[in-house]
């Protein structure tokens, strides 16, 4: 009875064995993401029409399905939101090294001729007299830009300074490794250094007095 | 607690103390040490229960790890022990005493942006910095800062605080003090007890009223409200206490407003009472500024001490004690006492946002808490945000700074494409030799490279093994940053991913993603402070009647990452409001002599010397009432965690977990059981996650029914996979009886075009389930009374979104298929909603979740009807 009973959990085992390892979920690839708009057909209503977009949205985000954006436009080639046309560089780029190839450098050149070109519509909007002078790529693979004194307006706005740094970030899939940024001359920290220490008397000066210990 | 472990416990602790530990704890153990009433330097241990004036115990009695878990009869028996705590880390779970971890560390977190007011070029009015991803005949970058409708569910204002939620909750569990530079606790509801208001109370000692004026004087109480004092006694005779009734029932913070000061005690002696028990911590009040600065004296600077999140009810007053049990030369600040993170109420251009405060920009936050202008400080007029961030660090004197941002393409219009940059990247302040250049810039730049490099290694080992890194910035940056270059404390800013990216704005819409990149960033501060890493999460949670009043509690180690050495067990008599754990040495805990009846829930966190991981699942228990019971299994196979299930615009509606706030809360079982009590049949419960069942660890076979609850788990997660429906089908071809319920099942399993299918999966629904998918959205939330077996249930109605519950959205509806018929039929068009099948086996399949029937009067009598047909 009791070689009865091992053998028959053997048996059991081996049968479970095989039964659960028989293409588990894990054999499941999960798709990627598609794009929203790939979804349309899957969705379509009881009558048979499609669903518009907030129905489809609904059903997307009911059953937890990853998508991505329109593809009407990228599938055209287009941006969804273009971005402002890029516009040639009112300075040259010097490239420091020849480490660049010529192509390379044409692809840097016009995605920082994008990227000011955004800036020019965005950042720039409210201070109409920045120019940039020049640029260069530095040995070390730094974008440096030399900008006229106007740039003190921007860099003196800690919003727009940020979202005009943040702007240059997508350079790093060109090889560069961050901005060096001169105004006049001068290094961006330098003008900021002085410029914090101004600020820093400024705010003391209405700060309250704090009062005795107890 | 034996002898043995309290010695090595204790052990452990003195071992932490004599270590170099961080300064701010330092500080509470030394003064505590060098009190003349902790005589022979043996009375120090730093968090013993008020009885530190003993002298010469070398082995102190350690305080209960909380008095409101053991409720049962005086007999009942755990292999669980007390535990030694030493702080209150996230959603008030005690941090153990063995935790070095970041103990003494004060780690500034920032969330960038946030709703703010505008610059001198902008028109009038508050604003959100960035604006959403959103939706609108196709799918754009919006320039609408401000809509409230939108596809992704994204707007970094919000985002970055979504991840920095579980950043905190890493921290504060690996013994770390966090100052938060904008609100985190996502309540609207706030209460609030100033100084001498209703709901303060004083005795044993002589109290003094301070010519200052209360931290909140501005704000929260009323104008001119001074904060009071008390002299320490070394006894504690002289108590304070601040009691409060909360609006709705929920998890609040508890924060202490207070100006601190050199005469300060580091270790006041705090007492919480909530709806899950007792907990016990010390609030350090000693300035941590160790010298006059820019920001002001040493002292008097406005603070603020966490006491721990907790769950409140309105049927039970929220007490929280202080007691003057400190050195006779130290004071404590009496000052205000605030539950809930509540609305934002500074005005901006003279009106309010009343957005609830955690959505608020750094500089709105800052003036909230009282603090001086060169903290929230103005630029030509107007508020300036992004370097009160850094401020507000350098204020408090912090150990480190980190802001978690998230990355656009462009600036201004940013275009939503494939095109985009995409990846993370890190900033931090790092100026010119021989010009900018400071010895803090090479910190800043090991902390940066840290939190970058580890956060990037756990997200490729996690989630994507090809998440881009953007060297870009791994030299720092020389001025451009506002938010790190006036930082004069450590300072990084890591930029998590774009949301202008197609995938990667699916990644930064999943709540799962949001843990993997915290515990990253997290995983790099640990690493700056020298400290190893907390364990991960445990999985398998499953806890079993295994005998008369006996049941045990088991889970799995974690699989990856750090071992662990302790698990915090954390026990809740409603499932809702959880004590602050106790200890169990291995995988394990077996309760005995449990009184006939008895309930409990309880969640896991898995701990070791550096700290404590995230909280587990629910699981709950109930002890039979008589031998011969029947023996019910819950299974819980709602796994699904993504933001387009979590996300709600109101807060306020979220159900509360112990983990996840919002949409799955992962402590639905306990419904369950409470539908099981009301039903008032004679069933015992056991429960486990769904992992348990597919390991092997529990068996459906050794239940006589089984409820399988997959909630609002669909595609991307799978209701039922393949090796489930395999252990499912077993069961009932065994003569198992089964309730399935979910609002996806049928739509899931029924065949679909786009992919994530088994070949079994149509074969399981019909065959076995017995249910035809008829279609995926019933349309309504309301069922008609039943028929059959489910006669006597009444009609119901399902959480429209603004019940306790989650939202119902897309109830399946079913047709009958190989002999199973419709028992009830939602409101509409004659749309079945729950198929009965009564053969050789037995199966209610539910098309909708069972967690979200509104009432637990409903719940308990469509439990009651079904468990009744299983007898």
């Amino acid at each position: 009875m009791r070689y009865g009973m091992v053998a028959v959990l053997a048996v059991a085992t081996v049968i479970m064995g095989i039964y659960l390892s028989n293409d588990s979920e894990e054999a499941v690839k999960k798709p990627a993401p598609r794009s929203f708009e790939s979804y349309r057909t899957d969705f379509r209503k009881a009558d048979g029409s499609l669903p518009n977009d907030a129905e489809l949205l609904n059903q997307l985000v009911a059953k937890g399905i990853p998508f991505t954006g329109d593809a009407k436009c990228e599938a055209n080639g287009e941006d969804c939101a273009p971005a402002a046309p890029a516009r040639p560089l009112s300075a040259k780029i010097i490239f420091a090294r020849s480490k660049f190839s010529d192509a390379e450098q044409k692809a840097v050149t016009e995605k920082l001729s994008a990227i000011m070109a955004n800036h020019a519509k965005a950042v720039f909007a409210a201070y109409p007299g920045i120019n940039l002078e020049s640029a260069e790529i530095t040995a070390n693979n730094k974008l440096r830009l030399h900008f006229n004194r106007d740039f003190l307006y921007l860099a003196a706005d800690e919003g727009a300074l940020t979202e005009f740094s943040e702007g240059f970030a997508e350079l790093a899939a060109s090889g560069l490794k961050g901005t060096e940024i001169f105004i006049e001359g001068k290094r961006l920290g330098e003008h900021l250094r002085q410029l914090d220490a101004e600020r820093d008397k400024e705010a003391q000066k209405t700060q309250q007095p704090t009062g005795s210990t107890r | 607690m034996n002898s043995l472990k309290q010695q090595l416990l204790f052990a452990a602790l003195v071992a932490i103390i004599s270590g170099s530990c961080g300064k701010n704890m330092d500080k509470a153990l030394l003064e505590k040490t060098s009190s003349p009433t902790s005589s022979g330097g043996n009375g120090s241990v730093p968090l013993d229960n008020g009885d530190s004036g003993g002298g010469g115990d070398t082995t102190p009695t350690p305080p209960p790890g909380d008095t409101g878990e053991t409720g049962g009869p005086a007999v009942e028996t755990t292999t669980l022990t007390d535990i030694v705590p030493d702080r209150i880390g996230a959603e008030g779970v005690y941090i153990p005493s063995q935790v070095a971890g970041l103990r003494g560390k004060t780690i500034a977190l920032g969330a960038g942006h946030g709703w703010r007011g505008r610059t001198s070029a902008e028109s009038a009015g508050a604003r959100l910095q960035r604006p959403w991803v959103w939706s609108s005949g196709g799918f754009a970058y919006s320039s609408a800062s401000t809509s409230p409708v939108n596809a992704f569910a994204i707007v970094e204002d919000y985002l970055n605080s979504e991840i920095t939620h579980y950043v905190l909750q890493y921290l504060r569990n690996a013994g770390a003090e966090v100052t938060l530079v904008r609100e985190q606790a996502r309540t609207r509801q706030q209460v609030v007890v100033c100084p001498g208001a209703a709901g303060y109370a004083q005795t044993g000692a002589t109290y003094y009223t301070s010519a200052n004026d209360s931290a909140m004087a501005s704000s929260l109480c009323a104008a001119g409200t001074k904060y009071r004092y008390v002299y320490g006694d070394g006894t504690g005779t002289g108590k304070f206490t601040y009691t409060a009734t909360v609006p709705v029932n929920g998890m609040y913070p508890v924060y202490f407003h207070f100006r601190d000061g050199t005469d300060r005690a580091s270790a006041i002696p705090v007492t919480i009472t909530h709806a899950g028990g007792t907990a016990r911590t010390y609030m350090n009040q000693l300035s941590r500024a160790t010298a006059a600065d820019a920001y002001g004296s040493q002292g008097l600077r406005y603070r603020v001490a966490y006491l721990g999140t907790y769950y409140f009810k309105t049927s039970a007053a929220a007490v929280v004690e202080f007691q003057n049990n400190f050195a006779a030369d130290k004071i404590a600040a009496i000052d205000t006492l605030r539950l809930g993170g509540g609305i934002d109420n500074q005005p901006i251009d003279g009106t309010p946002t009343n957005e609830e405060r955690y959505k608020s920009s750094a500089w709105q936050h800052q003036k909230f808490l009282g603090r001086p202008s060169t903290v929230a400080r103005l630029s030509s007029g107007y508020n300036e945000d992004v370097t009160t961030r850094p401020h507000a660090a350098n204020y408090e004197a912090a150990d480190a700074f980190i802001s978690v941002h998230n990355n656009a393409t462009g600036s201004g219009s940013y275009p939503y494409s494939s095109s985009s940059g995409k990846g993370t990247m890190v900033i931090y302040q790092y100026g010119t030799a021989g010009s900018t250049y400071k010895a803090l810039d090479e910190i800043s730049r090991s902390l940066g490279l840290k939190v970058k490099y580890r956060m990037l290694d756990h997200i490729r080992a996690k989630w994507d093994s090809s998440w881009t890194n953007i060297t870009w910035g791994d030299d720092g940056f020389d001025g451009d940053y506002g938010e790190t270059r006036v930082a004069s404390v450590p300072a990084a800013l890591i930029e998590v991913g774009f949301f202008t990216h197609p995938t990667e704005l699916v990644s930064l819409s999943n709540e799962r993603f949001y843990r993997i990149a915290a515990r990253g960033i997290y995983m790099g501060v640990a690493e700056f402070f020298s400290s190893g890493y907390s364990p991960e999460e445990i999985s398998g949670l499953r806890v079993r009647n295994t005998g008369p009043g006996e049941f045990t509690l088991n889970w799995q180690a974690p699989a990856t990452g750090t071992a662990a050495t302790y698990y915090l067990v954390r026990t809740s008599k409603d499932g809702v409001s959880f004590d602050s754990g106790r200890i169990a040495s291995g995988t394990s805990a077996t309760f005995q002599n449990v009184a006939a009846g008895t309930v409990y829930h309880f969640t896991v966190q898995a701990g070791n010397e550096h700290g404590l991981s995230l909280a587990s699942e629910v699981v709950s228990v109930r002890v039979p009432v008589n031998a011969g019971d029947k023996k019910l299994l819950i299974v819980n196979g709602f796994d699904r965690l993504d933001n387009r299930v979590n996300f709600v615009t109101n807060y306020d509606k979220r159900a509360v977990g112990p983990q996840v706030e919002r949409g799955n809360t992962f402590n639905h079982t306990p419904l369950y059981v409470q539908g099981v009590i009301d039903s008032t049949r004679p069933w015992s419960v056991s429960s486990c996650a769904n992992e348990a069942v597919v390991s092997g660890s529990v068996l459906l076979a050794d239940y006589d029914a089984v409820i399988w609850y997959v909630g609002r788990e669909s595609w991307s997660d799978e209701t039922f996979s393949y090796a489930e429906q395999q252990l499912v089908t077993q069961y009932l071809a065994a003569g198992g009886k089964l309730i399935a319920t979910g609002s996806e099942i049928g739509w899931d399993l029924a065949s679909q075009s786009i992919g994530n299918t088994h070949s079994n999966d149509l074969t399981f629904l019909e065959s076995t389930l017995r249910t035809r998918y008829a279609g995926d959205d019933a349309g309504t939330s309301t069922l008609l009374a039943g028929t059959g077996a489910l006669t006597g249930v009444a009609a119901f109605s399902l959480d429209n979104g603004l019940s306790d519950g989650y939202q119902n959205l897309f109830p399946d509806y079913y047709t009958a298929v190989n002999g199973s018929t419709c028992v009830q039929l939602y409101n509409t068009a004659s749309r079945c909603a729950i198929l009965h099948y009564s053969g050789t086996h037995r199966i209610f399949s539910l098309g909708f979740p069972l967690e979200i029937v509104v009432g637990p009067a409903n719940r308990a009598s469509l439990m009651e009807k079904m468990l009744v047909n299983f007898e």
